[in-house]
């Protein structure tokens, strides 16, 4: 069996709704485990509640219900939500966040040895010392010139201010890291820096990553297992290659057939999903999925699947998960491809 | 002796000039819908001029669409809204944009009367009834964040009206109707009753194809899409760039194409233009682009892009940022960044613009441009530089 | 080649002022930020070099003005400005200014006492002349004024009142009272606006709505008869201190609720920044969280909405002592000097007399362009956009490349 790092257990976050109307779901009922070393992803589009679900899980965000169990060093496991001070105060440190925006996640007003060392200040007593020592350590890991750390933040450009960032988050040499969107706003060529750079320091300080994303071709690149998320749900989880060969649930598969490939050769025959996303405040009957789904049947309209195993690993949130055929992501074309480039 | 900037810039307006020739020859024998030539716009800050776009030559011809690519700071955007004569006050604009509209929209009592005549854009005067008729009516375009873009206080319909009322008729009910037929071919179901809707009734999808109708109400010849599909989710972003392609089939409209996402590029572009720092590296068809490039940049820009399929390799990326374009040197833009650099020759001197096959363009000295020098000429003249 | 020289030296100097501007910013505060911004506003320069002025004449006031609050002399009532000459009736050039004597006499048509100059006598304006006892400072006990004439000279720089005292001396003396009331009064509602807009930002839920409900009724009464019911209340016959202590009060208690708000607001909006949810993340402290991250984001705007508070204060008091109900006679401020001017014969017959306003339009000018600049500070990042992105190394290197071709040049 896989040592389980995180168990999330039925976590639902629900938002008040506005005058009289209904609270709205971010999140509901969601359930998983993260394995110690690996990379697990959570896809889906704007208002599918990943974000929500990551900064509740880092309780940046408090959850309406349900459990967070990390298993800490000593193979203790603690409900990481309602832990009390003191144990709390131990295990803080092993989850921290990487946020999406460069800009708006450092506080301007603050050095950036002041924003990077704030991780240390709040859980350990250090002496000066120790914490330069620390924080230089960890901007040399991370690429940043310990001589500019007595700078203000407006002084970086986006790259490196997300490096900054994830300086901030991995000083306490955390075990698990919840990277948010945390590429999602840099350019292409500082898009890969920062992958790579993501990816070497996995390897090279043995941390667990839970990687939020929209973006399908990054998760796929660095992902070990994947969940995708629609409105507030999981409705496929499995493991990456998998999921991008055969995925089980149709909103995958309408997922990977969106993903633009950058490949001229490569346009293909799309499957082009049918209207929007709907509000979370009025979801639909039954699979939230079904409005847009080309399979739908009149069982999909009045029952919510459950998300249940289909095979070995593989979890999908749809009645005819079984039965379908469905179309992966074009990746024999691309293989070719790269011949070409490379 | 080669004179710097000035000089070498006229050597590939030629270039260019050439390269839309042989557009015209192919096709009709007509100048390109539009022609830029040596474009360059600059914005006076405290610290000195910023040369957002440093000469940018293009031409795009009937129907087709080009890709401008590029990471944020290139000037691609400062680029596309000068085709549209919307830039700032503190900005000093040069160059010519020469637009060949076509009479398409049977435009009966539409001001202006320029269309079916070929003009420079910016000889223009700011505010005059003719650069107002080309707002809208000939060139128009799409943003980013359609609702930053539109009006919360006004109800979409009048938001697409008013522009059909400005270009194409004076009669509401006429008007109406366009607006009508406008929704319901982007897409908008219900058009009727949506009409009278808010912005903030729509999503972000929905309001999107409201941007594209309000652009495309006065069947415009060149549309600008800054960024268009960045917003938005992937399924949706699906449906909006299949929906601009049918649109662009059905009223044969140019779109230049403003993007950082070479996924997107792919998909829609019949030509690429690659811009860094102000100036346009690559240009060349779609297909040409990703099978060869030649710019050290587009294929660092190629090999640093995630793709589904190859996890197993290490994303390349290119060191270091890029900097800001302030008082540069003649030299290449991308020298500090390049693993090809050539010392003494790319930093020393202009480059000029380069043909490798036909209609594939690049400006760097790997494929030429220092020919005619020798070694010791390109010293020669680096040291007369200095 | 003379062009491409031309050209070099333009790309050097361009290069030069980038260079200098780019320096400070990579280890500057926000503050010296703010301080930078603030210094390229015109107006806002301009304004406090006024308002250094202004104060420099509180502080100084009863050594600059040549009388006291006291005296008077009833011979030179409503006497007009007196005028300052370098040359005489004969048309010699002095280098020391000088004043005419004045005598008296009647209109022949109205019948009017008015004063004219008298050029046989002649008063040499001197510095630092004895006068009228004064503490200077609340220290030192002296009789020393920085200009003044001989006896029987007099010099009215801005005129004389209907009890013959010397307006300017007036002007310079209430300049104390009517610059000091805003200052303390915005001091006291800053405090109080921190304070209960810090908790109702804080607190939210029903306590946030009720402070926000009582800030609305205050807000709501109108702010003449609020003030007219407070005067009231205070008793008739109090010291000139005492009256100037409960105005600052009165005009605190209005003013704080504008403050409080700017807080909450604040308040508000940082809690959701990221940063502030990465402290969280990262185990800081909630007090910790409101000092470190929340309070010096706000603190900035709330010095700027204390400035723009303060021409309210300063025409508050004025209004307030205009009514008659701040402070009276022969204590002054500009509010009673305007109050003293405000029958029409004497704006018809004595128009130096509105003197006073000009220096209350002027100071409320100040204050406003100067709180005008500071709010386009208080946001420096903002400015940057152009240069934000840029990676300083970077930039460097094209510096010195530049430099480098110069030199060997």
């Amino acid at each position: 069996m896989a040592d389980i790092l995180l168990q999330v257990d039925q976590l639902s976050k629900q938002y008040p709704g506005a005058r009289k109307s209904s609270p709205i779901h971010a999140v509901s009922d969601v359930s998983f485990q993260v394995n110690r070393g690996e990379v697990f992803s959570l896809v889906g589009e704007s208002g599918c509640g990943k974000t929500t679900l990551g900064r509740c899980i880092a309780r940046g965000l408090s959850a309406s219900s349900g459990r967070v169990l990390y298993t800490a060093e000593g193979g203790e496991t603690i409900d990481f939500l309602s832990a009390d001070n003191t144990a709390f105060r131990r295990i803080r440190k092993d989850i921290q966040l990487i946020f999406q925006d460069p800009y708006s996640s450092l506080n301007p007003r603050m050095t950036v040895f002041d924003i990077i060392s704030e991780p240390l200040r709040a859980n350990f007593k250090l002496t000066r010392r120790e914490l330069e020592e620390r924080v230089t350590d960890v901007a040399e890991k991370t690429g940043l010139n310990p001589a500019y750390l007595r700078r203000y933040p407006h002084a970086f450009s986006g790259g490196q201010r997300q490096r900054i960032g994830i300086a901030r988050a991995l000083v306490t040499e955390p075990k698990l890291v919840i990277c948010d969107e945390a590429v999602s706003a840099l350019d292409v060529s500082i898009q890969a820096q920062i992958i790579n750079l993501l990816k070497d320091l996995q390897q090279q300080l043995g941390m667990t990553y839970i990687f939020i994303s929209h973006d399908l071709s990054v998760v796929e690149h660095i992902s070990d297992r994947v969940a995708v998320m629609y409105l507030g749900r999981i409705v496929e989880l499995a493991p990456k290659e998998a999921l991008f060969v055969r995925p089980l649930h149709p909103y995958t598969e309408s997922l990977l057939s969106a993903v633009p490939i950058p490949d001229p050769d490569g346009r293909r025959e799309r499957i082009l999903l049918e209207g929007e996303v709907p509000n979370p405040a009025h979801p639909p009957s039954g699979c939230p999925f079904h409005p847009r789904c080309r399979f739908r049947t009149e069982r999909c309209a009045a029952e919510v699947p459950a998300l249940r195993e289909i095979s070995k690993g593989r979890l999908a949130a749809c009645h005819y998960a079984a039965e379908l055929d469905l179309k992966g992501a074009p990746l024999e074309a691309l293989e070719r491809k790269e011949e070409v480039l490379l | 002796m080669v004179q710097p900037e000035q000089g070498q810039t006229d050597v590939d307006v030629t270039l260019q000039r050439q390269g839309a020739e042989r557009l015209h020859d192919r096709e009709t024998q007509e100048p390109p819908m539009l022609e830029v030539r040596d474009l360059r716009v600059g914005f006076r800050t405290p610290a000195g001029v910023v040369q957002a776009v440093d000469g940018v030559s293009l031409a795009l011809g009937r129907g087709r669409t080009l890709a401008l690519v590029g990471e944020s700071g290139c000037g691609k955007s400062v680029t596309g809204r000068a085709l549209l004569a919307l830039t700032p006050k503190h900005a000093e604009i040069g160059g010519e944009i020469w637009l060949a509209p076509t009479g398409v929209a049977g435009s009966s009592g539409a001001p202006g009367g320029i269309r079916g005549s070929r003009f420079d854009l910016l000889r223009l005067k700011p505010g005059s009834k003719e650069l107002r008729a080309v707002r809208g009516g000939i060139v128009s375009m799409i943003f980013q964040e359609p609702m930053t873009a539109l009006s919360p206080l006004h109800t979409v319909g009048d938001q697409i009206m008013e522009n059909v009322l400005l270009h194409r008729t004076r009669s509401r009910k006429e008007a109406e109707e366009i607006t009508l037929d406008m929704m319901d071919r982007v897409g908008i179901g219900n058009a009727r009753q949506r009409l009278r809707q808010y912005p903030h009734e729509f999503s972000g999808g929905m309001r999107q194809r409201v941007m594209i109708a309000m652009a495309l109400s006065c069947r415009p010849s060149l549309l600008i899409a800054d960024e268009p599909t960045t917003a938005l989710d992937v399924t949706i972003q699906a449906q909006v760039l299949e929906l601009m392609k049918q649109l662009q089939r059905e009223f044969g409209m140019a779109i230049l194409f403003i993007t950082h996402d070479l996924g997107v590029v792919a998909e829609t572009a019949d030509e690429v233009a690659v811009m860094y720092l102000g100036r346009i590296v690559e240009r060349a068809p779609v297909k040409e682009l990703f099978r060869n490039p030649k710019h050290p940049y587009t294929r660092g820009l190629l090999r640093s892009v995630p793709r589904i399929g190859n996890a197993k390799t290490r994303l390349a990326s290119i060191e270091g940022t890029v900097p800001l374009p302030l008082s540069l040197p003649p030299m290449c833009g991308f020298y500090d960044r390049c693993p090809e650099r050539i010392e003494g020759i790319c930093n020393r001197r202009y480059v000029p613009v380069t043909t490798v096959t036909e209609g594939h363009q690049v400006r760097c000295f790997l494929y030429g441009g220092a020919d005619g020098i020798g070694e010791e000429e390109v010293r020669e003249e680096g040291l007369r530089h200095g | 080649m003379v062009t491409q020289a031309k050209a070099l030296i333009r790309r050097f100097r361009n290069a030069r002022s980038v260079r200098a501007a780019a320096r400070p910013d990579q280890s500057a505060s926000h503050w010296r930020l703010m301080y930078r911004e603030l210094k390229r506003h015109k107006l806002a320069r301009i304004s406090s070099v006024v308002l250094a002025m202004m104060y420099t004449l509180a502080l100084f006031a009863p050594f600059i003005a040549p009388q006291g609050l006291e005296n008077y002399s009833s011979e030179y009532m409503n006497s007009k400005p007196t005028v300052v000459r370098f040359v005489d009736a004969e048309g010699n050039f002095h280098l020391q200014p000088f004043v005419y004597g004045l005598k008296s006499e009647r209109d022949p048509e109205t019948l009017r006492k008015r004063f004219v100059e008298d050029p046989s006598k002649l008063f040499p304006i001197k510095l630092f002349v004895r006068g009228e006892e004064y503490t200077f400072l609340g220290v030192f006990q002296t009789n020393v004024h920085l200009f003044g004439v001989d006896e029987p000279g007099r010099i009215f720089l801005f005129g004389t009142d209907g009890m013959g005292r010397d307006l300017f001396s007036r002007v310079v003396l209430g300049s104390q009272v009517s610059l000091t009331v805003p200052l303390i009064g915005v001091s006291i509602s800053f405090v109080l606006g921190l304070l209960i807009g810090g908790i109702s930002g804080y607190a939210g839920g029903r306590v946030d709505a009720v402070i926000q409900r009582f800030i609305d009724i205050v807000r709501s009464f109108p702010t003449l008869p609020l003030w007219m019911a407070l005067a009231a209340a205070i008793p008739p016959r109090v010291g000139v201190v005492e009256m100037f202590f409960y105005i600052t009060i009165i005009m605190a208690f209005i003013e704080w609720t504008g403050l409080a708000r700017v807080v909450r607001s604040k308040f508000i909006a940082l809690r959701a920044e990221d940063y502030v949810t990465a402290a969280k993340i990262a185990g800081v402290g909630d007090l910790k969280i409101i000092f470190v991250h929340l309070v010096p984001g706000f603190i900035s705007y709330l010095v700027v909405a204390a400035t723009l508070a303060i021409p309210g204060m300063i025409i508050g008091e004025t209004a307030m002592s205009f009514l008659g109900l701040g402070i009276r006679s022969p204590a002054t401020s500009w509010g009673v000097l305007m109050q003293e001017a405000q029958q029409i014969e004497n704006v018809a017959l004595y128009p130096w007399k509105l003197i006073p306003l000009i220096f209350v339009i002027i100071v409320v000018l100040a204050f406003n362009f100067f709180g005008d600049g500071l709010r386009d500070a208080a946001d420096p990042y903002s400015h940057e956009s152009g240069l934000k992105s840029a990676n300083r190394k970077e930039k460097q290197r094209w510096f010195n490349r530049s430099k480098g071709k110069r030199m060997s040049m």
